[in-house]
């Protein structure tokens, strides 16, 4: 039983949620993900910047949400009906990101990730994991927590307390 | 030895005596090197079998002796190995009794002689104690260096020493009450037994649970309180300090084992040789060992001169107004963690938002269906109740703080060689348990201000017509949905040009701003402040009223004061009555909802024309009844497209406190309404202006604004 259990989970740290922003298609591990909803009514919580969208009520629960797209420097795009929450589990914070739909779960094995080729000072990769490949799609495998840090939000809120000193 | 001996070893008895004996030799063999948990134990069951054998004088009389040994172990005046064998000795003597009192038992007949070596036993007994009778002083003072503080053997795991701290501390503070009021009343003799039993109570678990050093100072502190209930002193002077220091070091101790439990060291906290000491003599030893604070925590140095001692009377509280807690003495009470205590808390208050989002549902409000109507009502009605039991859980009287208060406003009376009386009413006046914890330091703070630096030297006083005793009298009271609590002092007052003064050499505010009396009074709050002449270590250092209001900022709460030059200064502090549920206003800009806390709110207007005025083309100004302050529009402060830009149209919420009013601009007010405030988070907590989240009726989010933090952003922008 208990090895049927293991085995599953280690099944699981290949397995990608995948999903879409504009044309390009990223993954994240299974394994931090909690849930995934459709994007519904997010209240703005002022002063944060453009990324941050606002919080919601997961159930009781008040979480932010954070614009994936805006994060990544791309251009902002209305919500559709294929827009989604991807619920992600942090650790120390659950967290939500808007994305433009949500694709599959995929399993990715190792040999199929190649590191992340550099693009020169001015692009920081380190939020990516590698580059899948999978049923001939180029995923971008994301590190989710180094990519939505809350220490870097918090660094923000800092800025801006500090920027009104 | 007489007949009477094989009366008392009568059959009855014979069984009983022989497991003692079993147990007591059994515990001896195993026992090793120091153990005086053992020893004492042993030293109980020699005890028993000393009542048991009672009717035999010598019986009685080697018990006794035995169990002398041990208590000299224990407190230090006899030697480990010493104790040790006298009570081995006594044990074999017993067991020679028994045999015999067995034998005759079975015979009925035989002479039961009383072995020779009995008496050399009582004796060597008595011999060790005159012996060090003899020593005398000079025994004594070399008893004094020897005296090794027992050890304690704190065992993390047992579930017993979280009893005994909560134990030990309402035995001590019920102490201190009765300490205080003997003070006041010298012959009360109820408090010196109160008193004494509350250091019995805790000598007798101490020693039970192995915490040899809490139970000797215990114990020295009971036998002080006995001298004092046979009339071998009354409570006055150095006596009475020394009871007070008793009471404090027993706190200190309980204290570190509560640390202990959570993992921290245990030590026995220094001067505890010398307090051992001061118990037994003390008139001898005539008063504190110098220079050393008998209560660390409070840092407050017993005075030694006896003359300059003065008192703090405790006027005894108001008859209590009929409330709901009177009923509660009746009832029995339980124990409950605090972390089931706050999830059924949680869980209640989620019902609420549930129940909420039920009711406000348009197809459930639209029904015409009158059982579905009914049903839902009834489960309103329900939830409600459940709400108001689930708040009342938390819910504990100020009593405790104020009677702690009483204790601090004594200490520092002493120490500062001014008469204050301290007297306060409403401390049946229920809070939440979080708020009471966390007013508890700003209001001992304010307090220390008030002896300090408020109340003048009695020759000040008397100049200047008023009564010796400086008072100080705090109160509490519901009003209006928060509790008041008011701290007022008949001395000096404030000294507005003093204060004004300090706050244009801080730069605060301009020499020539114009402020009302008020305003300069809150400049008070602002950090770094403090118009004391010296720093004194009880304050004055500037850094206490700053952090005295933040505190009261973080309870979603406010704090005025009020004062007259020479005639006496009233802080008045107003809190919420629950942490986790307020009344809030829901105000609109543009498409959003934000909340107001009700309580933050000093009013609300619809500017008129005239009101509204600009300054330097910049800066808004809103004139009410002849007060200006500063108007700030929220939908710039927050960057939101599309609101009301006319102001007539909009709504002016007015927040602040006295002296730092300001406005801010929404677009308008659309009800009010109990919200149950969810935390955003840490990615949020820093922001200025949001203090939490609100989850709606219709399971939106709403951001609840922070008056005083929207104010702050306000004006530095």
């Amino acid at each position: 039983m208990a090895i049927a259990a293991m085995d599953i989970n280690i099944r699981k740290l290949s397995k990608y949620l995948t999903f879409r922003l504009g044309s390009e298609e990223y993954g994240l591990e299974i394994m931090k993900v909690r849930e995934i909803i459709g994007v519904m009514e997010i209240t703005r919580v002022p002063r944060m910047p453009e990324f941050v969208r606002g919080v919601i009520n997961l159930r009781g629960k008040v979480i932010p949400v954070v614009d994936l797209r805006l994060k990544f420097g791309m251009a902002a795009r209305e919500d559709t009906v294929e827009t989604c929450i991807i619920v992600v589990d942090l650790g120390d914070l659950i967290m939500g990101v808007v994305v433009d739909n949500v694709s599959e779960v995929m399993d990715i094995p190792e040999d199929s990730i190649e590191e992340t080729p550099s693009f020169g000072v001015r692009i920081n990769t380190e939020f990516i994991l590698g580059i899948g490949k999978a049923k001939g799609k180029v995923i971008i495998l994301l590190d989710i927590h180094k990519a939505l840090t809350a220490d870097e939000l918090s660094i923000l809120s800092e800025n801006s307390y500090n920027i009104r000193k | 030895m007489t007949d009477d001996t094989v009366a008392i070893y009568a059959s009855e008895i014979i069984d009983e005596l022989e497991m003692l004996l079993e147990l007591s030799a059994g515990l001896l063999e195993q026992m090793d090197g120091s153990d005086t948990h053992t020893l004492s134990v042993v030293g109980d069951l020699m005890g028993k079998i000393g009542l048991l054998t009672a009717e035999s004088g010598e019986s009685a009389a080697m018990a006794e002796t035995a169990e002398a040994a041990v208590a000299g172990v224990l407190d230090g005046t006899k030697q480990f190995a010493a104790g040790a064998t006298i009570i081995n000795d006594s044990i074999k003597w017993f067991e020679k009794q028994l045999e015999r009192a067995r034998a005759v038992a079975e015979q009925q007949q035989g002479d039961i002689r009383s072995p020779q070596d009995s008496d050399d036993i009582t004796k060597g007994g008595a011999a060790v104690r005159s012996g060090e009778r003899e020593l005398g002083k000079s025994g004594r003072a070399r008893n004094r260096s020897e005296n090794t503080i027992p050890g304690a053997a704190i065992d993390v795991n047992n579930p017993e020493l979280r009893d005994f701290v909560s134990e030990s501390r309402e035995y001590l503070h019920a102490a201190e009450m009765a300490l205080l009021e003997l003070e006041k009343t010298p012959g009360k003799i109820e408090c010196v037994d109160e008193i004494f039993r509350g250091f019995h109570n805790i000598k007798g678990i101490a020693g039970f649970l192995g915490l040899h050093d809490v139970q000797a100072v215990a114990h020295e502190a009971e036998s002080f309180m006995d001298r004092v209930r046979c009339g071998e002193f009354r409570l006055k002077g150095s006596a009475a300090l020394a009871a007070f220091s008793a009471l404090d070091f027993l706190k200190d101790m309980v204290d570190r084992v509560d640390k202990a439990i959570s993992g921290a060291e245990y030590g026995t906290p220094a001067g505890y040789v010398e307090l051992i000491d001061w118990l037994k003599s003390p008139e001898t030893t005539g008063g504190a060992p110098a220079g050393r604070p008998i209560n660390p925590k409070d840092g407050a140095l017993i005075n030694k001169d006896e003359k300059s001692f003065i008192e703090a009377s405790v006027q005894p509280p108001t008859a209590p107004k009929e409330s709901k807690t009177n009923g509660a003495k009746a009832d029995g009470m339980v124990k409950v963690s605090t972390t089931r205590l706050d999830n059924l808390i949680d869980a209640v208050g989620e019902l609420v938002i549930a129940n909420a989002m039920v009711t406000q549902e348009p197809e459930i409000c639209r029904t015409k269906n009158p059982r579905l109507s009914r049903n839902v009502s009834q489960l309103g009605k329900i939830t409600r109740e459940l709400q108001e039991l689930a708040m009342s859980m938390r819910m504990v009287s100020l009593r405790q703080t104020f009677q702690k208060l009483t204790r601090v406003v004594r200490d520092l009376s002493v120490k500062c060689g001014v008469p204050v009386e301290m007297t306060y009413e409403g401390e049946e006046t229920e809070l939440d348990r979080n708020v009471v914890e966390e007013i508890s330091s700003p209001l001992v703070h304010m307090v220390r201000n008030s002896v300090d630096h408020g109340i003048e030297s009695r020759e000040e006083r008397i100049a200047r017509g008023k009564p010796e005793k400086g008072r100080i009298h705090m109160s509490a009271s519901h009003e209006s949905g928060s509790v008041v609590i008011r701290i007022t002092d008949d001395g000096r007052g404030l000294d507005r040009d003093a204060i004004l003064a300090k706050a244009v050499s801080l730069k605060l505010v301009s020499p020539d701003a114009l402020l009302t009396d008020r305003e300069v009074y809150n400049l008070i709050f602002h950090a770094g402040f403090s118009t004391a002449k010296e720093v004194t270590d009880v304050s004055g250092r500037g850094v206490g009223m700053d952090v005295v209001r933040k505190s009261i900022d973080a309870l979603r709460g406010r704090v005025d004061i009020d004062s007259e030059y020479a005639a006496g200064t009233t802080f008045t502090i107003s809190l919420p009555l629950t942490l986790a549920i307020i009344d809030g206003m829901v105000v609109t800009v543009a498409e959003e909802q934000y909340i107001i806390p009700t309580i933050s709110i000093v009013e609300s207007v619809r500017p008129a024309a005239g009101q509204i005025n600009t300054v330097v083309s910049k800066g808004e100004m809103l004139t009410v009844r002849g007060e200006s302050m500063p108007l700030f529009r929220l939908c710039e402060m927050f960057n939101v497209r599309g609101a009301k830009t006319d102001a007539r149209d909009a709504l002016a919420v007015i927040v602040g406190s006295n002296g730092s009013r300001c406005a801010i601009l929404v677009d308008d007010l659309i009800g009010q309404q109990q919200v149950v405030i969810k935390s955003l988070g840490k990615t949020f907590d820093r922001l200025d202006g949001v203090s939490g989240g609100a989850i709606m009726g219709d399971g939106r989010v709403a951001i609840i604004l922070d008056a005083t933090g929207l104010a702050r952003l306000a004006k530095s922008n």
